[in-house]
C-alpha cells in the first residue's frame, strides 16, 4: 500500500480547478480546497456534492494550513492575486511542487521568483494527472 | 515553525544567522494528521523527519499480523528508516502519526545539498547518528539483560511523557512484552508506590 498524497487546490471554485479536483479525487488523492473567504459557503456546497461522497476531500478556511498539510499545491489564482497568495504560502511551500493551473495565472519565471524555494510549473486540467503521478513516483 | 530544530542544531554546532536562514530552505514543512502515514512498507523512505510537534511511531508487522514498534518520536526527535533513506532500498517499516503532527522533512538529495551548503551540518548529523547508535546498543543490551519491570522503568525514566501519550498495548509492543505483563507491572508499581 502506498502512502496517500495530499494536494491543496487554492482557488478551488475556478472552473479549471473544479475539473482538476474531480480527476484527483477519483484517482485516490486526498484533496484540500481553499477559496476566498466570501465564497466559502459556495465551496462547502461544492465539496459536499454527491459526486464527492466517499472521496477524500476537505475544504479549508486557510490557504496556509491547506498548503502546509499538502505534498503538492495547485494554484488557480488570477495573475493579479498571485503575489499575495504566494506571500501567504511561501514558508509552508518550501521544497514542495507548486503548479499554476489557472487560465490566467502567472508565468513560470514569475511564479518561481515569488516562490524561490518551491518547485514551480504550469499544468492544465487535461495534463494534471499525467504530471502528478510521475512526479510523486520520482519524489 | 523551525524553533525546535534550530534549538536542537544549536545544541550541537554553531551556525551564523545567514547559515540558519539558509538551512530553513532545505526543510519541507509538513503537517500530518493522526493515523496518517509518512512511510509505508515497500516504499523507499524519501525523508528524514524532525518532529516540531506531535508524536509518531515506526513499526513493522510480522507474518502473524503482530505489530512491533521500533521507535516513538515526539517533539525534538528525528524519525526515519535510515537504511532505506541512505540505500534507496524499499523499507520494511511504517511510520505513522499517533497525534496530529508538524514535521520538517529533508529529502535525500536535499540532505546532500545541505551538507555541501552548510558543511557544519556534517558534524550535526554525525553526532545524531552517533547518539542514535549508542541508544540502539543500550536498548538492545537492556532488552537482552533486564527484566520487563526494569525495561518499563527505564522507558518512564528516559521519556516520561510516553506513558501518558501512548496506549498501553503500544508500550508493550515497544518493550517486546505482552499487554498482560505490562498491566501486571503497572499494577505492582502502583501498589508499591501507595505503600
Amino acid at each position: 500500500m502506498a502512502t496517500q498524497r495530499t494536494i491543496a487546490v487554492i482557488g478551488a471554485l475556478e472552473d479549471a480547478a473544479k475539473t482538476v479536483i474531480k480527476s484527483l479525487t477519483k484517482s485516490g488523492y486526498r484533496v484540500l480546497l481553499f477559496c476566498k473567504e466570501n465564497d466559502l459557503s459556495q465551496l462547502s456546497s461544492f465539496a459536499t456534492e454527491k459526486q464527492f461522497i466517499g472521496m477524500d476531500l476537505e475544504w479549508m478556511s486557510c490557504p496556509i494550513e491547506a498548503s502546509w498539510e499538502a505534498d503538492m499545491v495547485l494554484l488557480a489564482v488570477p495573475a493579479h492575486e498571485m503575489a499575495d497568495v504566494a506571500a501567504m504560502i511561501r514558508k509552508v511551500a518550501i521544497g514542495k511542487p507548486v503548479f499554476d493551473i489557472g487560465y490566467d495565472g502567472a508565468g513560470s519565471e514569475e511564479l518561481q521568483a515569488l516562490l524561490p524555494h518551491s518547485v514551480v510549473g504550469r499544468a492544465s486540467a487535461d495534463t494534471i494527472l499525467s504530471l502528478v503521478k510521475p512526479f510523486f513516483n520520482k519524489h | 515553525m523551525h524553533e525546535l530544530l534550530s534549538r536542537n542544531i544549536k545544541q550541537k554546532i554553531s551556525l551564523s544567522p545567514q547559515q540558519e536562514d539558509l538551512l530553513k530552505t532545505f526543510f519541507i514543512p509538513k503537517k500530518i494528521r493522526k493515523k496518517q502515514f509518512l512511510l509505508q512498507e515497500g516504499e523507499v523512505c524519501q525523508y528524514a523527519a524532525f518532529v516540531e510537534k506531535g508524536l509518531l511511531r515506526s513499526y513493522t508487522i510480522d507474518k502473524k499480523g503482530n505489530e512491533h514498534i521500533l521507535q516513538f518520536a515526539m517533539e525534538d526527535w528525528w524519525i526515519s528508516d535510515l537504511f532505506s533513506f541512505y540505500s534507496g532500498e524499499p523499507s520494511v517499516y511504517m511510520i505513522e502519526a499517533m497525534e496530529d503532527a508538524e514535521l520538517l522533512l529533508i529529502k535525500k538529495d536535499r540532505y546532500e545539498d545541505l551538507l555541501q551548503a552548510v558543511p557544519a551540518m556534517e558534524r550535526y548529523f554525525r553526532l545524531l547518528l552517533q547518539n542514535n547508535l549508542i541508544a540502539t546498543q543500550r536498548r538492545l543490551n537492556d532488552k537482552l539483560s533486564l527484566p520487563a519491570e526494569e525495561l518499563y522503568l527505564k522507558l518512564v525514566e528516559t521519556c516520561d511523557s510516553i506513558p501518558q501519550r501512548v496506549p498501553q498495548h503500544m508500550i508493550a509492543s515497544f518493550l517486546g512484552i505482552t499487554r498482560e505483563t505490562l498491566s501486571r507491572i503497572r499494577k505492582q508499581l502502583s501498589s508499591s508506590s501507595k505503600k
